[in-house]
């Protein structure tokens, strides 16, 4: 089964980056990638309900528009159980309140540690389809 | 006190004095003028009475003769050998101090007695007993004993002690006034004088019972009042130097403190600055770091499927396309590299950003440091086992406890002595005599606060370095070695997390000292020392 993930980011060379990175995961079929430009395209391709269904969002916080926190609390409306991984450069501990607060599943700070962002993935899979 | 000695005070005494000595010369003076107008109409008086009796002796004289003659009124000649005449003149010599009289009438003379040497005569007429041939009066001229001048004689000694006697009163009323007067008004003038000149404690002899003596006491008592208000002025003089110096100093440290506000609002805004160039720095960081990364594992797999085909292609262009994998390979290390070397600066500038991260404690500051000293050391030795310092500490015992986040506060003490450990290195390297490095760290409790100092006797810093010491990218180590944020995030965690104080003082050459304040922990208005943390622990506790 593929894990279908979500990524959030104003930046579009985070996706580039991300699909460089999982080349491998993407290439074997053990991860299905969607990319949102804003907070609004990501809950749109929620609305969509993309295949397979989706078991992560990756979001950053600093978003013009709809900010990554504003996201995480729409999508707790919509899908309580989905987790959602907040990715930020900045790293600060108001920060990570909030997103706790708000729901997110882990806080992780930029530059991202792809090895523990792996590993991290995994985890959560596991507890989602536990 | 400087007394300034007016000359002008001093010449217009001189009169003053020249008016009592003329006072006192003047009575002096009037009294022997006096008793000389006195010795004079004496004189005059004693003349008047000579005459007088004189004339009255002579009128007796010529009294008798003529009642002797009185039965002829009109002679011829006076008889000769008449012994009553002669009976008169003897008379007249028993009694009175009278010599001789010469008789005559007309032509006619008789001498009866003697005529003395140096002998007073008086000329009578009479009025009565006229000649005969010419009716010329009769003339008696009366020789008196040259005796009769003791008379006078007696009263020239009268005279003479009355002359002597006025002088004497004279004199006598001269040293009088003098003593009463002149003497007092000149002790007066030298009081003056000696007061005008600058010795205040001078006073007046109030001493006598006159005058003078009640005018020196009122002047003794509006001297001493004088005085008492010229010391209250001293006092209140006093006073207000040292308010104004008092003054003085806090206007300087209210500058200082002012200085250092500005200072360390400048810091902190450059630490915002620097935060926020650190995060917008970050997200191109993410870019060039896993790009670099993914491009090395491209390579490897590029090398990979190339190993399958390279066996084909003809050997030059196999080494020119191994070479240039390898080339890529090596730049996207070097980039890589360099990326995460940016990163941890970047880590190092949000340090800045980091307001309220961790959570303030009741600490005592004592074992921070003694943490810190073993921390510092024990890192300091593991990048370099030849290093050596001597630790000199004073750790005040049971010091004020302070409010704080240790592990920043740590991180401060470790970025000090390290600097300190550095200093001394480079004096140690520039050096061959025997330098012994040495630091030394101090807590006190001071100002409702604790002190902490740290010295070191390395290079010292310039005094232009001085001042750019605590602001961001500030460094004088070589490209690599540090960051220049090492102190400023120090300066920020003092200051504004902690509302310490931090500061330096060094010479060049000679030593460096940093010295942070931290204010103490307060509960219920009450201050307490590292001993008294057990009861606060307690108190958390229940």
């Amino acid at each position: 089964m593929s894990v279908s993930i979500l990524i959030v980011d104003d930046e579009k060379d985070v996706g580039d980056l991300f699909r460089r990175r999982f080349r491998r995961e993407i290439r074997s079929g053990d991860y299905t990638l969607h990319f949102a430009i804003s907070g609004q395209k990501a809950l749109d391709i929620i609305a969509q309900e993309v295949e397979p269904e989706l078991m992560l969002i990756l979001s950053d916080i600093n978003m013009p528009g709809m900010s990554g926190l504003e996201l995480l609390t729409e999508v707790k409306k919509i899908l309580p159980h989905l987790p959602v991984v907040m990715i930020t450069a900045y790293g600060d501990d108001e920060n990570r309140k909030k997103a706790q607060d708000f729901g997110a599943s882990e806080f992780m700070t930029k530059p991202i540690d792809f090895d523990d962002l792996k590993y991290t993935i995994s985890m959560l899979v596991k507890k989602k389809v536990a | 006190m400087v007394v300034i000695v007016n000359q002008d005070t001093k010449t217009q005494l001189t009169p003053r004095i020249r008016l009592s000595s003329k006072i006192t010369g003047l009575i002096f003076w009037g009294a022997v003028l006096t008793g000389l107008l006195v010795v004079a109409v004496f004189i005059k008086q004693s003349e008047d009475d000579q005459r007088l009796k004189q004339e009255y002796q002579a009128m007796m004289v010529i009294h008798e003769l003529e009642n002797v003659l009185a039965p002829q009124q009109v002679i011829d000649d006076i008889p000769k050998n008449n012994l009553q005449l002669q009976d008169v003149i003897e008379n007249f010599k028993g009694k009175e101090k009278i010599a001789g009289v010469l008789v005559k009438i007309g032509d006619d003379e008789i001498m009866i007695g003697g005529v003395p040497k140096k002998s007073l005569t008086k000329t009578i007429h009479s009025n009565h007993i006229v000649d005969s041939k010419h009716g010329n009066k009769m003339i008696a001229t009366i020789y008196f004993d040259p005796s009769y001048n003791n008379i006078y004689d007696g009263r020239k000694n009268l005279i003479a002690i009355l002359g002597i006697i006025s002088f004497a009163f004279g004199l006598i009323m001269n040293r009088i006034l003098r003593s009463m007067l002149t003497n007092p008004i000149n002790n007066m003038t030298e009081t003056a004088a000696a007061y005008a000149s600058g010795d205040k404690t001078v006073r007046f002899d109030d001493s006598k019972n006159d005058e003078f003596g009640f005018m020196s006491g009122f002047i003794n008592k509006a001297l001493d009042s004088s005085e008492n208000m010229h010391i209250q002025l001293e006092e209140s003089f006093h006073k207000q130097k040292i308010a104004k110096e008092k003054a003085e100093k806090a206007l300087i440290d209210l500058e200082k403190a002012k200085d250092r506000l500005v200072q360390s609002e400048k810091l902190a805004s450059l630490g915002q600055l620097t935060a926020g160039i650190a995060h917008e720095i970050k997200n191109p960081l993410n870019f060039i770091n896993n790009f670099s990364e993914t491009s090395v594992e491209l390579l490897v797999e590029l090398k990979e499927v190339l190993s399958l085909h390279l066996q084909s292609i003809d050997d030059d262009a196999r080494e020119e396309i191994t070479a240039i994998i390898e080339d890529l390979s090596g730049d996207m290390y070097t980039i890589a590299k360099h990326g995460k070397r940016a990163d941890s600066i970047v880590k190092n500038m949000l340090m800045h950003s980091r307001d309220g991260g961790g959570e303030r404690v009741v600490t005592d500051i004592n074992n921070l440091v003694s943490e810190a000293i073993g921390l510092a050391y024990h890192g300091e030795r593991a990048v370099d086992s030849n290093f050596q310092v001597e630790f000199q500490t004073n750790l005040e015992d049971n010091i004020l406890n302070v409010m704080a986040v240790p592990q920043d506060i740590t991180r401060v003490l470790i970025n000090l002595l390290s600097n300190a450990f550095y200093a001394t290195k480079k004096r140690k390297n520039n050096s061959h005599d025997d330098y012994l490095p040495i630091v030394q760290v101090t807590t006190k409790s001071k100002d409702d606060g604790v002190k902490i100092q740290i010295r070191d006797n390395g290079t010292g810093i310039p005094e232009d370095e001085l001042k750019n010491l605590f602001t961001p990218f500030f460094t004088t180590k070589p490209t690599g070695q540090g960051t220049g944020l090492g102190l400023s995030i120090s300066h920020d965690i003092i200051t504004k997390q902690h509302d310490g104080i931090i500061g330096v003082n060094s010479i060049e050459g000679e030593h460096t000292e940093f010295i942070i304040w931290l204010p103490s922990f307060i509960a219920d208005g009450k201050r307490f020392h590292a001993s008294d943390t057990h009861i606060q622990k307690r108190k958390d506790d229940t």
